[in-house]
């Protein structure tokens, strides 16, 4: 018997998804990323960006087979050694810090994280109307990336540079 | 003078790379929630995978 939920790959939805026992449903997205390909000018693929979500707002219960779920999910998708991933949350509240405090906490929590590092970032943006707000950044890569040294080189670089005064 | 320059555009181009970062999410979380269509999504350029 599995510690988890069975999650399929929905064709037509394009995202992995699983229902809980309480009959609530997840949906789980890989979006490619082209923010290293961007800020380095050259094209750096097998970077995602993980989404995580229910279908409604209906509050789920404290339920260890949806962070056990979302654990088998990242540990299959790091088999390819070659892929990464980055997790944001961001918004004017603390709902994005408590969203980024989840996620440390699976992480830490985490069979994988034998092979694999998390580093996080906080970066500070201030749009077009001057309101500033806080986006956390985690970046999860497998230590046998071939990789590893550039795109985390990359991934510093975004707060380096943004949180930089001059 | 120059590196400043340099480092002025390299802040620009990571303000917008992460502003996308985050507008891609919140399109998706917008598709997952049922609140806009697939296709609209897919319209802004965001490119879903099938990585597993």
């Amino acid at each position: 018997m599995h510690d988890h939920y069975r999650y399929t790959y929905d064709d037509i939805n394009s995202t992995y998804q699983f229902t809980t026992k309480n009959n609530i449903s997840y949906l789980v997205a890989f979006v490619k990323d082209e923010t290293f390909s961007m800020i380095s000018s050259r094209e750096i693929d097998k970077v995602f960006q993980l989404v995580v979500d229910k279908t409604t707002d209906h509050k789920e219960l404290m339920d260890l087979f949806v962070f056990k779920t979302i654990e088998h999910i990242i540990y299959s998708f790091f088999r390819s050694t070659s892929n990464s991933l980055i997790y944001v949350c961001s918004g004017q509240n603390d709902a994005a810090f408590k969203r980024h405090k989840v996620f440390s906490r699976w992480y830490v929590r985490s069979s994988y994280r034998e092979n694999i590092v998390k580093f996080d970032n906080v970066i500070r943006i201030e749009n077009v109307v001057l309101e500033k707000y806080e986006v956390y950044t985690s970046y999860l890569i497998h230590k046998e990336n071939i990789n590893y040294k550039d795109l985390t080189a990359l991934f510093f670089q975004l707060e380096d540079v943004l949180n930089s005064s001059k | 003078m120059l590196y400043m320059k340099s480092k002025q555009l390299n802040k620009a181009l990571i303000i917008e790379s992460i502003t996308k970062l985050v507008k891609d999410k919140e399109l998706v979380r917008s598709y997952i929630k049922g609140q806009i269509s697939l296709q609209e999504v897919k319209d802004e350029g965001i490119k879903f995978a099938r990585p597993l």
